[in-house]
């Protein structure tokens, strides 16, 4: 599969958006111990650090991938990427920096959500990459939507691991308000991407394309259904979990990998899933 | 802006894939890319009649495809550098390998599978329509090569005016998504864009 590097570094990037914005609520409404948040957000780069690593192995000529910018010119969806890449990386890092150096501390807050936004508006351009209109089984809101729900799904499920993996510096208190809190939102972000994957695979049937999709994999299925076990283990063991007081940092290392190990199954469904507006040239 | 194109005349055209081979020693390619690449299309079923007798109703056509040099091309327009780009003189698109990044994105986005990832040379590359021979005042190698007269090139209005403007021809996409410089001569056997009682025969051939 010559796009394996582009499922990790979308994942990983979308990851890293929703653990950014997991993170952001959880310092926003809790306002946990300063030291370990920062530490936690430093998860945020490392995790889009790897997918970019990922994402510039891609390439055949990685030693000239600043030239991605000259497609500004003409809005090449790919440039586009890129910037929204820039900003968030940017304002993450900043914010970051910010914290660890405790440089205008007023500031931080709007940085955060500035950068909150970013990491929206990145996941939105990197879809905007895959809906293109000769593409018509990627060409539709399902990409924009699978792909923010990664976010969503992975994020706290992240955020929960580092929350807990810290939890005596953040204090029981903190993290028990604030995994309570990610534990309900995952839970919610699981039902709403399990229901629309449904939607998707339904309207995956009946997109107008030369042939069948679902026929055109071999191991498709295998695929989705991969993703959805792992999903809902991931989810609902770790939700489970920290709703009954659970601590275990191990719960959450298993739970992260889990999921991620769904989105990764699934995003390779999706770039399997390929299938030009030509009768398959 | 000038813009030449190509006609391919399926009820010529026999499949030989003396284009492709041609186009492919000219242009030195190695194993695997393909500028000029013949689709063969087919379909249909026999039936076996209560008496015993079998009737068929199989056909098959040829389709000698290499780059549309579209006007409103898919692949400039997902190109992140710029490398991939529409010539002012002629409307060629081709690449620059000196700026492309090799990240395939124009592969994705083409519908036609034109541009084609050379991995000895780590970018992107395709179908030029030689315009080193015809800036000389001769046609593609694959035109001049073709023992059936099938494909012809030149500019694309003169083309239209001599042979029609038609290319919703199967296994092609629908011609308004990129607006393809391309005409297509029909043959008894041709299926429209869209067609689901055929498939591609060949494609292991055509690198698919």
């Amino acid at each position: 599969m010559s796009q394996l590097s582009l499922v990790f570094f979308t994942v990983l990037a979308q990851s890293a958006v929703g653990l950014f914005i997991s993170l952001g609520l959880v310092q926003l409404l809790a306002r946990p111990n300063e030291k370990a948040m920062t530490r936690a957000f430093m998860a945020v780069l490392v995790m889009l650090g790897l997918g970019a690593i990922s994402s510039v192995t891609h390439l055949g000529q990685p030693f000239r991938m600043f030239n991605v910018m000259f497609g500004l010119e003409h809005f090449s969806a790919l440039s586009l990427e890129i910037v929204g890449l820039s900003l968030f990386g940017g304002a993450a890092g900043a914010y970051v920096g910010m914290r660890m150096f405790n440089i205008l501390p007023k500031l931080q807050n709007l940085v955060l959500l500035g950068g909150m936004a970013a990491g929206i508006l990145f996941i939105l351009l990197i879809a905007q990459v895959y809906t293109l209109k000769t593409v018509p089984t990627w060409n539709s809101g399902w990409t924009s939507f699978q792909f923010l729900m990664t976010a969503f799904v992975v994020g706290p499920i992240a955020a929960i691991a580092l929350l807990r993996a810290q939890a005596k510096e953040l204090g029981d208190h903190v993290v028990k308000l604030s995994t309570n809190g990610l534990a309900v939102t995952n839970m919610i972000a699981l039902a709403i991407s399990m229901t629309g994957y449904v939607g998707y695979l339904f309207w995956l049937g009946q997109v107008s394309v030369f042939g069948n999709p679902f026929e055109h994999l071999g191991y498709g299925q295998l695929l989705g259904m991969l993703r959805t076990g792992l999903m809902m283990f991931a989810v609902m063991a770790l939700s489970i979990s920290t709703l009954r007081g659970g601590k275990s940092p191990v719960c959450g290392i298993v739970s992260l990998v889990a999921v991620l190990a769904a989105e990764i199954a699934g995003r390779m469904f999706f770039y399997d899933i390929y299938m030009s507006a030509s009768a398959g040239m | 802006m000038a813009q030449y194109g190509f006609y391919v005349d399926t009820s010529k055209c026999t499949g030989c894939k003396t284009c492709q081979v041609s186009c492919k020693d000219d242009n030195d390619l190695p194993i695997g890319v393909n500028w000029r690449r013949v689709y063969e299309y087919g379909g249909g079923d026999w039936v076996k009649h209560e008496d015993g007798t079998y009737t068929n109703d199989v056909f098959t056509y040829y389709m000698s495809i290499s780059c549309n040099h579209c006007a409103t091309p898919a692949c400039t327009k997902a190109c992140p550098t710029g490398a991939m780009h529409k010539r002012e003189q002629d409307g060629l698109v081709v690449v620059n390998g000196d700026v492309c990044v090799g990240c395939r994105y124009c592969e994705m986005a083409c519908p036609y599978g034109a541009p084609q990832y050379n991995h000895e040379k780590k970018h992107m590359t395709k179908c030029d329509g030689c315009f080193d021979r015809v800036e000389q005042g001769k046609k593609p190698i694959c035109i001049e090569s073709c023992p059936l007269r099938a494909l012809d090139f030149g500019p694309i209005d003169e083309l239209r005016a001599k042979y029609g403007d038609r290319a919703d021809v199967a296994p092609l996409p629908n011609p308004s998504l990129t607006n393809p410089s391309l005409i297509i001569g029909t043959c008894r056997n041709s299926r429209l864009t869209g067609d689901e009682t055929g498939k591609i025969q060949n494609p292991t051939e055509v690198g698919l």
